[in-house]
């Protein structure tokens, strides 16, 4: 399987004041990842690891410091530049916020429509509007709602808008930020399985960004763990949640709330309340020592690099295996 | 799982839901919520009125505004002799001067304000939406109109140049525009970070047509919230030039030259002063109550 | 679960038929109806449920902070007396001393304005008519019981100086402040990162283990429910749909909608597969249609559903539930 889209060493870099001052920081640090038609990436982090930034960095929506994009193995960003036109129609972006993605003034039919009169022009209104209402259709949205405005709607609802919308183009990939983090438990399940029946459907790659561990693992092949703008971890799906190697990864499997009582109580999680270290502040070595129970002299001198250990795993950790007590699933205090 | 139940609005027992409501725009909703405002559709209405009067009015009454009659001269207002607020010292009728001096009001109200509001939305639209060292450049242009005494100038101007009917709506429009430029200035600044923009660069959207497209209606709440207190401000700025002997010439006359020479004899005949003063105040108050409940209309919270 | 207790544990607050009726332009809106409940003290009440469902608006009601256009009906008696029948002046005596409140966002609960110094010491001036210099070292003490380090220099900085998961621990310190009889926390963790999320429910657990405090917790994440809480309401609509013991709910849920919701959520321990979504959306509560709330989206509902709201009823084996299907009649429930 040959890989869609192909990211080498991306870095985002923002500026921010900071004390009176102008202070820049790397949202986005040195990440690399690869995905292949039909597959699924899953990105998984929590709040300041640049994943959100990532996905945008990927649509081409905020400047890139340094790093190569190849789309289709051919070269789309060298050096943080494009060098190519951005494939706009190939690649689409369904956001957080349902309500907020749609423009309120709007209709439903001219929001799913917009893509089309931007990279279909040649289509006769009539040929348009046919493709809107089977793009609607295959989403689950009735043809009554057509010309009805966005605010009355539910969140589900409006997030089938911006589903379909993003496909109504026949795209390739299609870039998911949190679609589903906004919305009530069960529309949750809906929108899923949802993009789980598109993708097979299509055979449309996703790069699935989310905070929610459990999700990822129904929708996901592969997924990638950041923390504080880098990649730690990235593998296949069974390895990442039955084995996984890096501390951090372990972590969010060890909070990761269950429903289920039982195993709920039977794990304690030991966490002193540490912070989060500021991004602002650069620190040598790993971003994680400082919450990491494992971590040695070095972890604080030089930083891990992420380092493949078999085809489709890496992890960004100097440490051989470090492999969870998997009984008791206990987490040892941090220091 | 098929298809069918993975999507949940297709489900069979969706024919059990309630009948959907009809769709409503944001246009429509706002205009509901105006409907409740009670000051607001009352002054609206009374404004219309004084709208229909002042351009039907003069032709319907008996007697014409520049009609000198000798026999009547400085009458106090009466029933019976079709005067109904008096006359003035050349006999011409009070009612009948004060709506013509009211289509000329309303008319540099109406002008001004629109002039104002397009420099204004040109200027801040652009300001907001280019952003950095473009947006200072402008917002500082401002600053500096704002610190220019504009009585002054428009003394200056008018002296110089005559009183002409056009020169004064450009004078007043001159000095009205900067407040609408920061307030849509500062609302697209606002929508620039909005998702629904992100989402139209997402899709490829070219930058003019995200603009008109996204940006633009999104401002139509602040711009014609503000367009509504414009207009009082520029009928008010009219009254003061003439008042000041700067406004128009005659034989053409508006509520501020009819105040002008009415507050000249204010003792004797107070009738000439009170007409164009009551419709005059009216006309700002009702303009005032439209516009508080236009922004109610549209802004909710 | 009420009528099985042992005599030695006292209930601390019995609401019964608790009635939120808003009074919109459209008409007026149920947005709770007939939830009743006794908390014991020590224990936790998990209240879950998704928008609409009534959760939040109940426990507003309960502390008298609903806005003037809501009705309140029912009662909801603490210490013998009534208090939504209470004049203004004896509720704030209870609000905040007898019964503490958290909110979602701490940002909007803490005045940004005052130092955390100030706004504590001032919670125990009022309530409690310390001193400055006691309450002072009874605030740092607070602090220092819901682990902030460094508290005695932390104490005086602003609200937006620290940490979300700071923030939230600051909060439920000057929740903590007067050693109220009943915490109500609502969403307490939703803003939260997972791995905070569980030092803050851990911290929460100890603290009232300590202090034999009853808590009520809202939320609509049932990982929460299961780690933290001893009995459960569901609520969808306004209505309470079932009422059971954590370990009950969640090993044979005997209401559709549970059912739905428990099959709805992700698993972090089970093999992938698609979710079992329920269908349909969420009801529009200005239009309320006769029956069961939750028929037009139940998989079981038959035609007594559509014309008759359920009773809720108390079962067998402790639990309650509003259902008219027969529990025996329920699609087999596989865990």
């Amino acid at each position: 399987m040959s890989a869609l889209l192909t990211a080498r060493d991306l870095s985002v870099q923002f500026t921010v004041r900071a004390d009176g001052r102008k202070v820049s920081f790397d949202a986005v640090r040195g990440v690399d990842l690869s995905v292949s038609a039909g597959e699924t990436l899953g990105i998984v982090g929590e709040s300041g690891c640049g994943k959100s930034t990532l996905a945008r960095a990927l649509m081409g929506l905020v400047p890139l410091r340094t790093g190569s994009i190849d789309w289709q193995e051919r070269p789309l960003v060298r050096g943080g530049k494009a060098v190519a036109p951005w494939p706009r129609s190939a690649m689409q972006m369904i956001f957080q916020d349902p309500l907020a993605s749609l423009n309120p003034r709007m209709t439903v039919a001219k929001l799913i429509a917009e893509p089309l009169t931007e990279h279909a022009a040649h289509l006769s209104a009539d040929e348009q509007r046919a493709l809107v209402i089977e793009t609607m259709r295959r989403v689950g949205l009735r043809e009554d709602m057509l010309n009805r405005y966005p605010h009355e709607f539910s969140g589900g609802q409006c997030q089938r808008i911006g589903i379909a919308r993003a496909l109504v183009c026949g795209p390739k990939l299609l870039i998911c930020d949190e679609p589903v983090s906004a919305l009530d438990v069960s529309i949750r399940a809906q929108i899923v399985n949802l993009l789980m029946e598109l993708q097979r459907e299509l055979g449309l790659a996703l790069v699935f960004i989310a905070h929610d561990l459990a999700v990822l693992r129904h929708m996901a092949d592969r997924v990638m763990v950041m923390y504080l703008g880098r990649s730690v971890e990235v593998a296949d799906k069974r390895d990442l949640y039955e084995r996984p190697q890096h501390p951090y990864t372990q972590m969010l499997l060890a909070c990761a709330p269950v429903p289920d009582p039982v195993i709920a109580r039977s794990r304690r999680v030991q966490l002193k309340s540490i912070e989060l270290p500021s991004p602002l502040v650069k620190l040598p070595g790993c971003a994680f020592q400082a919450r990491c129970a494992y971590a040695e002299p070095q972890c604080s001198e030089t930083l891990p690099r992420l380092r493949t250990n078999t085809k489709n795993r890496s992890v960004a950790c100097h440490l051989e295996s470090v492999t969870m007590t998997a009984s008791s699933r206990d987490f040892p205090d941090c220091p | 799982m098929s298809l069918h139940a993975a999507l949940g609005d297709t489900a069979p027992t969706q024919t059990r839901v309630p009948p959907a409501v009809a769709g409503r725009s944001p246009l429509q909703d706002a205009w509901r919520r105006f409907l409740r405002h009670r000051s607001a559709v009352v002054s609206l209405c009374i404004l219309l009125v004084m709208l229909l009067a002042c351009v039907v009015g003069p032709w319907l009454l008996p007697h014409r505004f520049d009609t000198t009659d000798w026999d009547a001269l400085s009458l106090p207002p009466s029933w019976s002799n079709g005067h109904w607020l008096g006359t003035d010292e050349l006999g011409r009728d009070v009612l009948a001067r004060t709506l013509t001096g009211g289509r000329v009001s309303l008319m540099v109200g109406a002008l001004g304000a629109a002039a104002a509001t397009l420099l204004g939305v040109a200027w801040g639209a652009t300001a907001g939406f280019l952003g950095g060292r473009i947006d200072n450049a402008m917002m500082r242009v401002v600053d500096m109109l704002y610190a220019i005494p504009y009585l002054l100038i428009a003394i200056l101007v008018i002296t110089l140049f005559g009183r002409d009917f056009y020169l004064v709506v450009l004078v007043i429009t001159a000095f009205s525009w900067m407040d609408m430029a920061r307030i849509v200035r500062g609302q697209t600044l606002a929508l620039r970070s909005r998702e629904y923009v992100e989402a139209a660069h997402a899709i490829g959207v070219p930058t003019r047509r995200i603009i008109l497209r996204h940006i633009v209606p999104n401002l139509l709440g602040v711009v014609v919230v503000y367009t509504a207190v414009i207009v009082p401000g520029v009928m008010l700025s009219e009254s003061v030039l003439s008042f000041l002997g700067l406004g128009v010439q005659e034989p053409m006359t508006s509520w501020g030259v009819l105040i002008q020479e009415g507050a000249n004899v204010m003792e004797a005949t107070p009738w000439l002063l009170l007409g164009p003063a009551a419709f005059l105040s009216l006309t700002l108050m009702c303009g005032n109550y439209l516009g508080d409940g236009l922004r109610d209309a549209f802004d909710p919270r | 679960m009420m009528h099985s207790t042992p005599d030695n544990a006292r209930s601390v607050l019995n609401v019964s038929d608790l009635c939120v009726t808003f009074d919109t332009p459209d008409g007026p809106v149920a947005a709770v109806d007939g939830l009743t409940f006794d908390l014991m003290r020590g224990k936790t009440l998990g209240i879950v449920g998704e928008s609409g469902s009534g959760k939040s608006q109940s426990v507003l009601a309960m502390l008298g902070l609903l806005p003037a256009y809501a009705r309140v009906g029912g009662s909801v008696c603490f210490e013998g007396r009534n208090l939504l029948r209470l004049p203004q002046a004896q509720l704030a005596e209870v609000r905040g001393r007898r019964m503490a409140m958290i909110f979602q966002d701490p940002m909007t609960a803490l005045n940004p304005y005052l130092t955390v110094a100030r706004q504590m010491t001032e919670v125990l001036a009022h309530h409690r008519g310390m001193a400055h210099g006691e309450a002072r070292r009874a605030s740092l003490a607070a602090l220092d019981r819901v682990q902030i380090p460094d508290a005695a220099r932390r104490i005086d900085l602003y609200p937006h100086e620290f940490s979300g998961g700071m923030r939230q621990r600051v909060m439920i310190a000057m929740a903590l402040l007067c050693g109220p009889d009943v915490l109500i926390a609502d969403e307490p963790t939703t803003a939260l990162d997972v791995t905070v999320q569980a030092q803050i429910l851990a911290l929460l657990r100890s603290l009232q283990k300590d202090d034999a405090m009853a808590m009520i917790l809202i939320t609509h994440d049932l990982g929460v429910v299961a780690e933290s809480c001893d009995d459960v309401i569901v609520m969808y609509a306004g209505r309470m749909m079932e009422r059971a013991g954590v370990y009950g709910l969640f090993d044979g849920p005997s209401h559709p909608y549970t059912r739905g919701l428990l099959g709805a959520v992700p698993r972090l321990d089970r093999a992938e597969g698609a979710l079992h979504s329920i269908p349909g959306v969420p009801p529009d509560m200005r239009r309320v249609a006769p029956g069961c709330p939750f028929a037009p989206r139940c998989g079981q509902a038959g035609d007594r559903c559509l014309t008759h709201v359920p009773a809720f009823e108390a079962q067998p084996d402790g639990a309650a539930r509003a259902c008219h299907v027969a529990t025996a009649d329920l699609v087999r429930w596989a865990a």
